[in-house]
């Protein structure tokens, strides 16, 4: 196989950056219907702001924040353009999330030279198109997963080719957070010290896969670059289910209804979650015993995988949701998955955030041609000046930081006299 | 000891082993005295000199109590900004960390405190099981001889309290801990709030692992105000030893702590 990534990291928040020029160095924030934070800048997150905080609760951790609407009819505009794009050599493309894609290269080429030629094309094509702030991140490898973990760990702008013979020494060193497992899941293995691919891949298959089913198993054949899953040329792969539940008696309380309709949507949980994939929409149909009928339409900026995230959406929506009576019926009426990012898993408090290729760069470069100049233009690189004191703490902290993930901060005063405390410092992450 | 008492200690003991045999009683080996570690100063000489090693000990365990005014955090910043700076050097070159689970940390006040903050790192863990593990992390770093941190504030340990894993785990491996600072170059201190007397004396307090592993235990109690020409300048404690390997219990030491942009110590009789 031979799969090109390409990921547009920050894609939401990039979207309002290009239309907002000014707000390209201030922490952002977009807001959804319900006023609360459904994605945030880097900047954002390092002022210890998360998703799903209210604005008021973003605006207290950081109080320069700026909060703009999410607009999901302007974010699907452009992905429909990034999806165009990636569609002109008529190739399998396999759309994973906002800004990300996979695109099965194997009918035209496998060799990494001529890979490369094409990367460096789409990459200009793509920056052409959507603009400088809205290029990708593009990583090839023979797997999926591989080629998407390349991509992460590779500027926007840049190109990472990882040849299969360099596999698993490339994954070797990478943090296990790139597997899209359960919060559990990942917590046990860091209190069993397991922090790297390699340490994960290390273990043995049989206990593997009696700690953590068959996902870990598969989880696991990942960490060690086998990933067999083929491109699927499918945009936004959906269900269509006609699956009903009905209540008897009809009801007019959340509880029994929330209920019957988790222990309908459980299977086909279970189904999505052996795949590592995640819900992205869900449509229901609700059928009042009145004859009214209610339509729900809940769609996740980033899939979720996660039972509570998806009962805690559920009630939000039932809650909001008017009832003219009781509830007879719910037909579940359309499902929409797509891969689990790694980055999820910072709804977990106890889970640290994957690092970001410009606070966290991986080491070992030097066996491939990683990093190659970007498609054409200087503007975008932009070189990062880390003060010598801040580096000093990094060396001290190295670490601790990749055993305890980006909990340590130094404090840097910038407006002494400023008369609201909270602004007369900053904090840089170590 | 006078002969006459030497010679009816060594008949009685020689009467006893001839009873019950050479192995009933015998002469216990003299164990080495603890050497007395080097301080670090709090910035007040008269508590430097009643804690009898100049300060906070170096490579031990410190526990600071006092309600809240009572001028602990302010002590405990004074005595980051001194562990920054190695012998009488007047600039910070060493790291140092506060373990904040308290989410307050006040980097301006760190600063007026004389705390050079491109020295200082701030780490915010979960106030759960994950706080003591990177705890002993940071001691275990220094005692491996990686560079490390020269000392380490620990502020919030009623956070702790409130994760039963993790009070257990703490108080489980408190022991361990101290024997790990030991050897290494670095000093803990722990900030709490005082506890009545008598879970003092029945180890009911949530500290009382710390309490019993430390080296020394200062309780802070603030006395009044202190004021100039009608303004507010700053307040009068008293720093209380409540426990001190090296000195005895109970002494005490009145501390001024003014305001007036910088945060300086003042001394009072």
């Amino acid at each position: 196989m031979s799969v090109l990534c390409c990921s547009i990291p920050e894609f939401t928040i990039r979207t309002v950056r290009r239309s907002h020029p000014e707000l390209v160095d201030q922490p952002l924030a977009l807001l959804d219907d319900q006023g609360r934070v459904a994605a945030l800048s880097n900047l954002a997150h390092r002022s210890r702001v998360q998703t799903q905080m209210t604005a008021r609760q973003a605006q207290m951790r950081c109080p320069d924040i700026r909060l703009y609407p999410l607009s999901q009819t302007r974010c699907d505009e452009e992905q429909a353009t990034l999806v165009s794009l990636l569609a002109q050599w008529e190739l399998p493309v396999e759309e994973i999330g906002w800004g990300k894609a996979y695109i099965d290269l194997k009918p035209l080429t496998a060799r990494r030279s001529e890979v490369k030629l094409l990367s460096v094309e789409l990459g200009q094509r793509i920056r052409n198109e959507l603009g400088e702030l809205l290029q990708p991140a593009l990583g090839w490898d023979s797997s999926k997963f591989t080629a998407r973990a390349a991509a992460h760990y590779t500027q926007p702008g840049h190109i990472r080719l990882v040849d299969k013979a360099d596999e698993s020494r490339f994954l070797h060193n990478l943090s296990i957070q790139l597997l899209p497992l359960s919060a559990n899941a990942l917590q046990q293995l860091q209190w069993m010290g397991i922090r790297t691919l390699g340490q994960f891949a290390e273990l043995p298959a049989n206990a593997v896969r009696q700690r953590f089913g068959k996902a870990g198993l598969q989880a696991q054949q990942w960490a060690k670059g086998q990933d067999t899953r083929p491109v699927q040329n499918s945009l936004r792969p959906s269900y269509e289910t006609d699956q009903t539940v009905q209540l008897d008696p009809p009801s007019s309380q959340l509880e029994p209804v929330l209920q019957s309709l988790l222990a309908a949507l459980n299977p086909l949980l279970g189904q999505i979650a052996l795949r590592m994939e995640g819900l992205r929409r869900l449509q229901l149909s609700i059928l009042f015993e009145n004859g009214e009928l209610s339509e729900i339409d809940q769609q996740w900026l980033d899939p979720i995988g996660s039972t509570e995230a998806l009962t805690a959406s559920l009630i939000q929506q039932l809650q909001t949701l008017s009832w003219p009576g009781p509830m007879m019926q719910i037909t579940i009426t359309q499902l929409e998955t797509s891969e689990l990012p790694a980055h999820q898993m910072t709804l977990f408090p106890d889970l640290d955030v994957v690092p970001m290729p410009e606070q966290n760069p991986v080491d070992n470069t030097e066996s491939f041609s990683a990093n190659q100049p970007l498609f054409g233009g200087k503007s975008s690189r932009r070189a990062v000046s880390i003060p010598p004191h801040t580096q000093r703490l990094r060396v001290c902290f190295a670490n601790l930081i990749e055993r305890h993930g980006p909990i340590f901060w130094r404090p840097e005063l910038v407006q002494t006299n400023h008369p609201v405390a909270e602004r007369r410092a900053i904090y840089v992450g170590l | 000891m006078p002969n006459f008492k030497q010679r009816k200690l060594e008949s009685a003991v020689a009467a006893i082993q001839q009873q019950h045999g050479t192995r009933a009683l015998q002469k216990g080996k003299t164990f080495p005295k603890e050497r007395k570690p080097s301080g670090i100063s709090t910035g007040f000489p008269v508590l430097d000199q009643i804690t009898g090693c100049g300060g906070v000990p170096v490579s031990r365990m410190t526990l600071l109590s006092g309600q809240t005014t009572s001028g602990k955090l302010t002590l405990a910043y004074k005595l980051l900004a001194n562990a920054q700076r190695k012998g009488r050097a007047k600039k910070a070159t060493q790291p140092v960390a506060i373990i904040d689970l308290n989410q307050t940390s006040d980097p301006d006040y760190l600063a007026r405190c004389g705390v050079c903050l491109d020295h200082l790192a701030i780490a915010y863990p979960q106030p759960n099981a994950e706080a003591v593990r990177l705890l002993f992390d940071m001691v275990q770093q220094q005692r491996d001889g990686q560079q490390g941190v020269r000392f380490i504030l620990v502020d919030g340990i009623a956070n702790i309290s409130r994760a039963r894993r993790a009070m257990r785990a703490l108080d489980s491996r408190a022991g361990r801990l101290a024997r790990s600072l030991r050897n290494s170059d670095c000093t803990l201190l722990f900030i709490d709030e005082p506890a009545p007397p008598w879970q003092r004396w029945l180890n009911l307090d949530r500290s009382h692992a710390i309490r019993n592993h430390a080296a020394l235990h200062i309780e802070l109690r603030r006395e009044h105000w202190l004021h100039r020409h009608n303004q507010l300048t700053g307040y009068q404690a008293t720093a209380q030893i409540i426990k001190s390997r090296w000195a005895s219990k109970g002494k005490a030491a009145s501390i001024a702590i003014e305001f007036n942009g910088t945060v300086r110590a003042a001394q009072t009789y």
